[in-house]
């Protein structure tokens, strides 16, 4: 109990950062090897040193390195940008609304992404054809990130009052806006036939499915940006606790912090949501696992969720692949089933902590 | 260190303030003091750089207030507001940390931990460091925001404290010990206004008082200039009974109560109809 041990990292926050890098390290080699064409795990820690220039001379089967090199690998730096957006965001976004229950979603980003995703679902082929000649394989992509956009510039928009953000109208905003874009999914998906319905019920659960070194180039930029971005703001994201007053007596500048934040969420989550689809969970429970594993201080949480995020992403996807095999399972059903158990877990062993 | 000229602040029709003027110097403790409602708060918000005011001019240092960047008045002035609530689980001694961010950029400085430690120590929060504030008592809390807003000017001996009831929720000890601490800083440089709506302990540590009622200043002056029978009826509506206080020799004020019947002001107690129960409700 000294106060050297505030603020900066604690032994508590060492040791859940070593422990989540160290199962992170471990749950990306099981799931380069495990799959449905199983890889020994020795071949895949060669081939991923070879990737840096180490072992050269240590053969391994084509076949293995280019499951690794073209499927799987992208796959897991997929999971890891997508986790990592997801978490980091979800941590920020409670920050700023200074609500346990924001998640990305309240600013409708995934709402947006998912009504854009699903018109486009079900009326590429008779309406936007010529938008499909433009753009071809990620019209998808594209269409999810610009609604999530739009749907989040909305949001916004009716937020502001004189000029400002105001946290509890932007709540408002978003409930009404994710009602309104659930409403018009609802519809189209009601217009949709068997098969467009099926892929809009896929999309919305969420897969890694479409990963590949392209998606992971044109993903990387925007997650870098947020999780580089997002722990700079964490010392006005802890005045935000005080009140959004307190910040600005503190010296902080709340209205410009709010932008910041929703920006960097909007674009990291925005992002990942058009390359996988709708991925729950994540952003909601991995800040409160965080909190409850080393405390409420965000120059540990934000980079923590990120951490935490791109671990449970990576363990769910493993889990997706292979529990039904050769069938993959949407990833996330796997977030919900496999997170909310531990998260409850944590819950009801800590509950007596947080009363008193 | 601060000066106040007409200020006025009008918000949807409603005038909170009316033309307030007054100074507060470098080494003054002044208590404000007035009726529910009377624009106290406002005026502490105002002061502090919270809302912009209709017309007016506040300066500090000599300086118009708007000219000063939130950061610049973060490092001379802290503000205690009314409102509590920290929404997240931090611990008490990271909330005091947070009134030293102005102060550094990333990582905070060992003058910056030697602060924290005094200001705890001094609001006797040391022993709850470690546990989340929101465990503590009402009380408690407060005397951890009290500890957080002198760290943000501690080693600013020309800082300035603006205080919104800061002992609202605190037992007698620490109402006389915020004060004294409160006292002991602005005998030494500090510029401290304080609500306050015990008159007495305003009167027993403040060097003056202003008494406030519908966005007016009423009364400004020292304790024993202004605290008279007239003066305190004319703000609060209240018989009292000044006396000097033969121990501390600080001028005490002795509310002489009210007294109702229940039927006057309840109408399904007893017989009378509750009419005209203002007329005769002081007893004398």
């Amino acid at each position: 109990m000294s106060l050297k041990s505030i603020m900066a990292g604690t032994t508590k926050t060492y040791t859940s950062y070593v422990t989540m890098l160290l199962l992170l390290v471990l749950a990306v080699i099981l799931s380069l090897s495990w799959g449905a064409m199983p890889i020994p795990i020795g071949d895949v820690v060669v081939s991923l040193l070879q990737r840096v220039g180490l072992y050269e001379d240590v053969a391994v089967d084509e076949l293995y390195s280019g499951v690794i090199a073209l499927v799987r690998l992208p796959r897991a730096v997929m999971g890891l940008l997508v986790g990592a957006s997801l978490g980091i965001s979800g941590a920020a976004i409670q920050a700023i609304f200074r609500n346990p229950l924001a998640e990305p979603g309240i600013i409708g980003v995934s709402a947006g992404a998912s009504f854009v995703a699903a018109l486009l679902i079900a009326f590429e082929a008779t309406l936007f054809t010529a938008f499909s000649d433009l753009f071809g394989h990620y019209l998808l992509a594209l269409g999810a990130f610009s609604g999530a956009g739009a749907a989040t510039w909305l949001v916004y928009r009716i937020s502001l009052v004189d000029g400002r953000p105001h946290i509890s109208t932007m709540l408002l905003a978003g409930i009404a806006i994710n009602a309104m874009a659930g409403a018009l999914t609802g519809l189209i998906s009601y217009l949709a036939d068997e098969q467009q319905l099926r892929t809009i019920t896929f999309w919305m659960l969420g897969s890694l499915g479409g990963a590949s070194w392209e998606t992971v180039i044109v993903l990387l930029p925007f997650t870098v940006l947020t999780i580089i971005g997002l722990p700079l703001l964490s010392k006005p994201l802890n005045a935000f606790a005080l009140g959004e007053q307190e910040a600005h007596l503190l010296g902080f500048k709340p209205t410009q912090v709010k932008r910041l934040v929703i920006l960097l969420a909007t674009l990291a989550v925005g992002a990942s949501v058009a390359m996988t689809g709708i991925i729950g969970f994540i952003g909601l429970l991995v800040p409160h696992g965080i909190r409850m594993l080393g405390g409420a201080d965000n120059r540990y949480v934000l980079p923590a969720s990120a951490l935490l995020g791109a671990l449970t992403l990576t363990v769910a996807d493993l889990l997706a692949r292979i529990v039904a095999l050769p069938a993959e399972l949407p990833i996330g059903v796997i977030t919900a089933l496999l997170g909310t158990p531990l998260f409850l877990y944590i819950l009801i062993r800590d509950k007596k902590k947080i009363i008193h | 260190m601060i000066s106040v000229e007409n200020l006025t602040y009008t918000i949807k029709d409603q005038t909170l303030l009316r033309a307030v003027s007054f100074s507060i110097g470098s080494g003054e403790l002044v208590a404000l003091l007035g009726a529910n409602g009377a624009g106290k708060s406002t005026l502490i918000k105002l002061l502090g750089g919270e809302k912009k005011p209709s017309s007016g001019c506040i300066r500090l240092a000599k300086k118009a207030l708007e000219k000063y960047t939130p950061l610049e008045l973060a490092v001379r002035r802290a503000t205690m507001g009314q409102q509590h609530q920290v929404s997240a689980d931090f611990t008490v001694a990271e909330v005091v940390m947070m009134g030293r961010y102005p102060h550094y950029t990333s990582n905070p400085k060992a003058a910056d931990h030697q602060t924290v430690e005094e200001t705890m120590a001094v609001c006797g929060i040391t022993l709850f460091s470690e546990r989340p504030i929101q465990s503590l008592s009402g009380g408690e809390q407060q005397r951890v925001h009290l500890a957080r807003v002198l760290a943000q000017v501690w080693d600013r001996p020309n800082g300035v404290l603006l205080m919104d009831e800061p002992v609202s929720a605190m037992d007698v000890q620490y109402q006389h010990q915020t004060l004294a601490i409160l006292r002991a800083l602005a005998d030494r440089g500090y510029t401290v206004l304080t609500v306050l709506h015990d008159i007495n302990l305003a009167a027993h540590y403040a060097h003056r008082l202003i008494l406030m009622k519908n966005g007016r200043k009423l009364h400004d002056g020292t304790p024993s200039e202004i605290l008279n029978e007239r003066n305190i009826y004319s703000v609060f509506s209240m018989d009292a009974h000044v006396i000097v206080n033969p121990r501390s020799l600080k001028t005490n004020i002795l509310p002489l109560g009210q007294r109702l019947e229940a039927h006057e002001f309840n109408s399904f107690l007893g017989v009378t109809s509750p009419n005209h129960w203002v007329a005769n409700r002081n007893i004398s």
